[in-house]
């Protein structure tokens, strides 16, 4: 899939890929085997959030970006770093056709909203990409939602959510392209 | 100083210095929870003071010698009997307390009427506990946290009786003392509790809601951070509710953070007490006996054998939901020493779950005896008791006694109690007996039973032989579809025929493993779950259905709660055809609120045609549009991008309601009413809770949005969401959805559907199943259009 397709996706689109990528992640993906509930990535945010609030660990920037993708007080700054969030997964091998197939997916139109769990699985998602690891040292099959299997290694394809937020989320203003900082910073004036 | 003086100094000082010293050791135990320990020491400070006193007793002493003597020995004997109250000693601990509380005249008659009712509310005797609550509340004097402590347990004991009233009354009283002496600490941790007393209460969802965004949110507050003991409360309540919604994850982080701030801190009461809860939330069999073993283990280092009797209960329960006999046999161990000092609620429960592994291994007559014995433990529980006890004679084959029981245990509910415990041993109840009249072969019976499941809070009086006569009258049949662990069954019954029942092989365990997930939150994933749940069940429901939708042209489909969600229309039978080849599906909560509904008079002429989310990329405009130019109208109201203000304003005064508009149910509330949402203008939501509170005369209510007809319930039968609203507010019926639907084949079936309904004089069960039958010709995909469903009024 090429750049183009994933800037083609409206505001709406970009948020409902994201939450279809975030669905189609298998449980093989998470550490331990165990694919965080939606809910669950919510609270960790919320948690981690909290913490880094009251720890000055994390830069004014950074908390803003959250606060504005909590509230969706930036629809437009949150679609564009879905955008790009679903851009650094298409580009790893091992996520290429799930992404492709979130971004078919939110693509067909229906008579509901945005989850509003999208936001939160944005930051999850993100700490992710944050945390790519390319060790391969044990290869393991897995089977993709649509029963596909492919080879991959367990290492690469196991995330720890709760330090992978914890280690993205004060600095997300330093990994997010400047130009989407800077759509977050308009809002916020 | 003369001989005898003298040696009354040295032995004083003896006395004293060794006193003082237990005394130091005694503190240290307790501190640590060390409860034998300090039991310990305090016997062998009583003993040191009775022999000082015996030494010297006939001796002339001097007064203030005496009055010394003597208040130790009341101190000792205070601390023996606060200590001997929660370290195994009840009976002696409490004829001292009474000792003490008839003897003191000042705070401390206070202190010892509360040792002595909590001691007493510990082993579940609420009632007797009360009056001493009360001494300790009056006569607390300046000692506020005593007061406090005395009012929070009157609130526990009031709640366990369930006298809700009186229970937050007593905690209101709490709360508001501790907050007017600056005792924010404790302040806190009532708040915390009376949050999660009303979530036992509240049958809505609306508590469990309150409760997780107020404990976590009181967690952050200084008092609580900086107390350990509270932060692992508000951890543990927060660890119970998510466990109860099925966030073994999330309830498992709550834990892990429980058990860090009680691994910083050598008390073990909090460390047992954490241990234990994280064993009870945690569904992992390997996790939680650990961790339950570990609480056993720290519970005979306390001492008491209150915990350590909760300990053994907690792991032979674990234990016996195993089919490992391994396991069975350690349970066995663990059962002798458990019956050997369990207090009866313990010992109450551990039967229960004993009984209900016996049955589960036939070993009838053995389950029923454990059931004895918890009778005779907690003779006051015995509701509980006696379903379990139908549940093993059903399991046994033995229906009639199953049926007596569950009557019995029935009557002694009282039917007007909406309570949440109420409505839940209600419905299994009702579910039990119609299972069990079914297979008696008394059908009649077993539909009441299913009616009186779907319509608990809705008490309409209604007899068998009116419904019949009403089915005969509408020419439609009813089909109730009951699935338990192990069986499933339809009941049926047909104008002009005896109702009858048809097996169904399905269980719980096969939808469950089939049905979408609730942490879905992807449209197509959630779709495509459920055309995989339609090739996985459909073929057992359509075996049980196809006689039934053959023979008549319109049925109500009573499913469970857990079936809900399935789209009947999209079955398809062995000869080929589909069921809307063969009849009109029409959903209710009951078919008594049908009946009911079908009574209303209504008028067809007024359309208010709504609709918004335009600037979602979908043009619902065009939607009502269409739907307001169709030429049967008398009036017409076009509301494009409505606010929710504006629908709420326009609604009441027709007669035909067309919304079309984006919809969910929403993850984030565990209200069931509040879950159900359409989205409005400006991204505004509105919820079936605001619907219901309007009045309402119209005779259909289309509501064209995703999933539109799916609700969330705690009940197995209850109906909630936009189902409940909109027939509470006073429509006839409702058009909604079950999945995520394309907007333009959903509006398709919409005109299609009118055009139907409008044109030919038929029933709206009869135009929805025409505008789906020509869908179906078109599309292969059943969701396109076997995801409406028509709810309330077939007329």
């Amino acid at each position: 899939m090429s750049r183009t397709s994933v800037d083609s996706l409206s505001s709406d689109e970009a948020m409902r890929a994201l939450a279809a990528l975030f669905d189609g992640l298998p449980a093989s993906a998470w550490l331990d085997e165990e694919k965080p509930s939606p809910l669950r990535v919510r609270k960790l945010v919320e948690r981690l959030e909290n913490e880094a609030r009251f720890e000055h660990d994390a830069g004014p920037q950074s908390l803003a970006i959250v606060r504005a993708l909590q509230t969706g007080a930036s629809p437009e700054a949150s679609a564009e770093a879905a955008r790009w969030v679903l851009q650094l997964f298409h580009d790893q091998p091992e996520f290429a056709t799930l992404t492709e197939e979130a971004i078919l997916s939110a693509k067909k139109p229906h008579m509901s909203p945005v989850p509003p769990e999208a936001a939160y699985l944005l930051l999850g998602l993100l700490a992710m990409a944050f945390k790519f690891r390319r060790a391969r040292k044990s290869e393991k099959t897995i089977v993709t939602k649509h029963g596909k299997e492919k080879v991959t290694t367990t290492d690469e394809f196991s995330f720890d959510l709760l330090k992978a937020v914890k280690e993205g989320l004060p600095r997300l203003s330093e990994f997010l392209p400047g130009r989407i900082t800077s759509l977050f910073g308009k809002s916020h004036g | 100083m003369a001989e005898p003086e003298a040696d009354l100094l040295t032995s004083w000082q003896l006395f004293d210095g060794r006193f003082l010293e237990l005394q130091g050791r005694f503190a240290e135990s307790s501190a640590q929870s060390n409860l034998s320990e300090a039991y310990r020491i305090a016997a062998e400070m009583r003993d040191l003071t009775a022999a000082f006193a015996a030494r010297w007793r006939g001796a002339i002493l001097l007064p203030d010698v005496v009055h010394e003597i003597d208040e130790r020995g009341l101190f000792v004997r205070q601390l023996l009997a606060s200590v001997g109250a929660v370290a195994g000693h009840w009976p002696e601990s409490r004829v001292l307390l009474e000792g003490l509380v008839a003897e003191f005249t000042d705070e401390r008659r206070a202190m010892a009427a509360l040792a002595l009712g909590t001691g007493l509310a510990n082993r579940a005797e609420y009632r007797a506990a009360l009056p001493w609550l009360r001494i300790a509340a009056d006569d607390a004097g300046d000692s506020i946290p005593t007061k406090v402590q005395a009012l929070c347990q009157m609130a526990n004991s009031y709640l366990n009786l369930e006298e809700f009233t009186q229970s937050a009354a007593a905690h209101e009283a709490a709360v508001a003392l501790a907050r007017e002496h600056g005792l924010g600490e404790l302040a806190a941790q009532l708040s915390l509790r009376k949050l999660y007393f009303e979530t036992l209460r509240d049958a809505t969802g609306a508590a469990r809601d309150r409760l997780r965004k107020e404990a976590d949110e009181l967690k952050r507050t200084p008092e609580i951070a900086s107390s350990p003991r509270l932060r692992i409360e508000a951890c543990q309540m927060l660890a119970d509710y998510y466990g109860k919604i099925g966030e073994s994850a999330l309830a498992r982080d709550e834990v892990n953070e429980a058990l860090d701030v009680a691994s910083g801190n050598d008390d073990l009461q909090l460390r047992w007490r954490t241990l234990q809860n994280y064993a009870q939330t945690e569904k992992n069999f390997d996790r939680a006996i650990r961790r339950a073993e570990e609480a056993t283990t720290v519970a005979r280092t306390i001492g008491s054998p209150e915990e350590l009797a909760q300990s053994l209960q907690l792991a032979v329960s674990l234990r016996l939901d195993t089919e490992d006999v391994q396991q069975h046999a350690r349970a066995e161990e663990e059962w002798s020493e458990l019956s050997n000092i369990a207090d009866s609620e313990t010992l109450f429960t551990a039967c229960l779950d004993r009984a209900l592994q016996q049955a589960r291994r036939g070993r009838i007559e053995a389950s029923l005896a454990s059931l004895e014995e918890a009778q005779s433990l907690v003779p006051q529980r015995s509701v509980e008791v006696l379903y379990a006890r139908a549940a093993v004679l059903m399991r046994a084959g033995r229906d009639a006694e199953a049926a007596t029981v569950a009557s019995d245990a029935l009557a002694r509910i009282d039917p007007t109690d909406t309570r949440r415990r109420s409505l839940v041993q209600r419905t299994n109840l009702h579910r039990v007996l119609a299972q069990i009249e079914a297979r008696r072969g008394n059908p009649e019976l077993a539909i009441m039973h299913a009616e009186s499941t779907r319509a608990l809070t809705t008490p309409i009086d209604c007899e068998w032989a009116d419904l019949q006569a009403w089915l005969n009258r509408e020419d439609v049949a009813a089909v109730y579809i009951f699935v338990s662990e192990n069986s499933a069954a339809c009941l049926i019954a047909e104008p002009g025929r005896a109702p009858r029942m048809n097996p169904l092989a399905l269980t719980v365990k096969q939808i469950a493993e089939v049905m979408p997930s609730r942490d879905s939150v992807d449209a197509e994933a959630w779709n495509r779950a459920l055309v995989r749940g339609i090739a996985a069940i459909g073929g057992a429901l359509a075996q049980a259905l196809h006689e039934v939708c053959a023979r008549n042209r319109v049925v109500y489909l009573f499913p469970e709660s857990n079936l809900a969600g399935f789209p009947f229309s999209a079955l398809s039978f062995p000869d080929g055809s589909g069921m809307v080849d063969l009849c009109a599906l029409v959903f209710a909560p009951a078919l008594r609120i049908a009946k009911e509904i079908s009574k209303k008079k209504t008028s067809r002429g007024a359309l208010l045609a709504a609709s918004a989310g335009g600037e979602t990329g979908v043009d619902f405009r065009s939607h009502s549009e269409e739907i307001a130019a169709l030429p049967f109208w008398e009036s017409v109201r076009h509301v494009p991008d409505a606010s929710a203000f504006a629908f709420l304003e326009e609604a009441p005064a027709a007669d035909v309601i067309h919304l079309a508009c984006h919809g969910t149910l929403a993850g984030q509330t565990e209200e069931g009413m509040a879950a159900s949402e359409v989205e409005l203008a400006g991204y505004e939501r509105l919820s079936a809770k605001e619907i219901s509170r309007l009045t309402l005369q119209a005779d259909l209510v289309f509501l064209n949005a995703c999933r539109s007809g799916v609700f969330r319930t705690e009940l197995y039968s209850e109906t909630g969401g936009f189902w409940r609203a909109f027939l509470d507010a006073g429509a006839a019926s409702l058009v909604a959805t079950l999945g995520y639907v394309e907007p333009g084949a959903a509006q398709r079936l919409a005109v299609s559907f009118y055009k139907a309904w409008r044109a030919g004089e038929i029933s709206k069960a009869e135009a929805l199943r025409q505008a789906q039958a020509e869908a179906a010709r078109t599309s292969p995909d059943p969701l396109t259009w076997a995801s409406h469903l028509l709810i309330g009024c077939h007329r």
